[in-house]
């Protein structure tokens, strides 16, 4: 779990001191989709997973890495900078974290309309806003793929 | 195009406030709740899609399931490797060897998921532990891509870390995430090494050594459980 009310003190006081870096986020476009069974979507994960051939994530990296959606699951590894959240579970199985194989048995049983070709992975241990110009690149990317919903998760 | 998201840290995702966000009762490292349990996942990831059918928004709902509680139960179990000679040994040279002790653990690692995530210094784990074991002795790393000595360490040990967790998972009555670590970090000699490797980065005036040692060698959580 990650309830603040359940953490050591010092972890609690950690995470709520990063809180100040992630305001000011003014600009909130509301994008309505397409009816779910139409969307095309994609997988952006800042996780810092990626495939074995790809470069690793260096520290404080803001550029992304390409993962397509046919991608094995012996090709990906995960080189996140932070030590400090499990790795175990992502070890055991990479749908914990970036959830492809899930999202393509929903595309086949026309829950969602498509998966994307390409999903992308950033290293989230960096300063949020120096991710925005990568950012913006990636959005463009998608659009060219003709995706309709992004599906964002942490780790 | 629209965006919908998992939220690990409600207070960060509501300082953030995205369009559309679910955040959910589960540990760092695992947004989709509980590995190979596919039902699971799909639930979770169900939830944060349907969040794109909200006509207005911002949106942070909260996810109802709670992950399975796991056995918190590494100790008195059958450990991968018995390492009770390696407290007389140097700690490079119980540290190799322990290597190679856990080879035989991690192989049954590969039969059983068909994979590893062990890869990132493209080394032998065996070779990343004698790199490792000689920089405790001589300070000195042979660069992998030409990057500074602490990011070259970093791929080394986020291999061995990746190859250790690996191969005790895949003993009988494997522990759960914070049984492997505690494991790791109070009984291995690869514990011990990652220690001294973070005790020699402190004391560095080498920027990407220091930088290494401040988020990316030990856990926090590890930090506050060792003698002051």
């Amino acid at each position: 779990m990650v309830r603040l009310a359940d953490l050591p003190e010092w972890d609690r006081k950690n995470k709520l001191d990063k809180i100040k870096e992630l305001g000011g986020f003014d600009g909130r476009p509301w994008v309505q989709p397409p009816p779910l069974a139409q969307c095309r979507v994609a997988i952006v994960t800042t996780a810092g997973v990626h495939r074995k051939t790809d470069r690793p994530f260096g520290p404080s990296a803001t550029d992304y890495r390409i993962i397509p959606g046919d991608t094995k699951a012996s090709e990906l590894v995960m080189s996140h900078q932070s030590v400090n959240f499990d790795r175990t579970g992502f070890q055991e199985d990479y749908n914990v974290a970036f959830p492809i194989d899930r999202l393509n048995e929903l595309a086949q049983r026309k829950v969602i309309g498509s998966v994307a070709d390409l999903h992308y992975s950033f290293m989230g241990a960096t300063q949020i806003r120096q991710l925005e110009a990568k950012a913006r690149e990636m959005a463009a990317l998608l659009k060219g793929d003709h995706v309709d919903a992004v599906l964002l998760t942490p780790i | 195009m629209a965006t919908t998201q998992i939220s690990l840290i409600r207070e960060h995702t509501a300082a953030i406030n995205p369009p559309r966000a679910l955040w959910v009762p589960f540990m760092l490292g695992r947004p989709f709740g509980v590995p190979n349990d596919a039902a699971f996942q799909e639930r979770v990831l169900l939830a944060a899609l349907k969040l794109l059918d909200a006509p207005s928004g911002p949106v942070l709902a909260d996810y109802p399931e709670d992950a399975p509680a796991t056995p918190d139960d590494m100790q008195g179990a059958a450990c991968p490797a018995s390492f009770a000679a390696a407290k007389n040994e140097d700690i490079g040279t119980a540290f190799v060897r322990e290597v190679e002790e856990l080879r035989p653990w991690h192989e049954r690692a590969i039969e059983r998921r068909g994979r590893s995530m062990v890869g990132l210094s493209k080394l032998t784990v065996a070779a990343a532990a004698d790199q490792i074991t000689r920089f405790l002795r001589e300070h000195k790393v042979d660069s992998i891509d030409n990057l500074s000595a602490g990011e070259t360490l970093k791929l080394m040990c986020e291999d061995i870390r990746t190859y250790y967790y690996e191969a005790a998972a895949a003993r009988p009555g494997a522990p759960d995430a914070s049984g492997i670590q505690r494991w790791f970090w109070h009984e291995t000699a690869g514990g011990r090494a990652f220690l001294a490797l973070h005790k020699d980065c402190l004391a560095s005036t080498d920027a990407s050594l220091q930088r290494l040692c401040q988020n990316s060698l030990v856990p926090r959580a590890v930090m506050l459980e060792l003698p002051k």
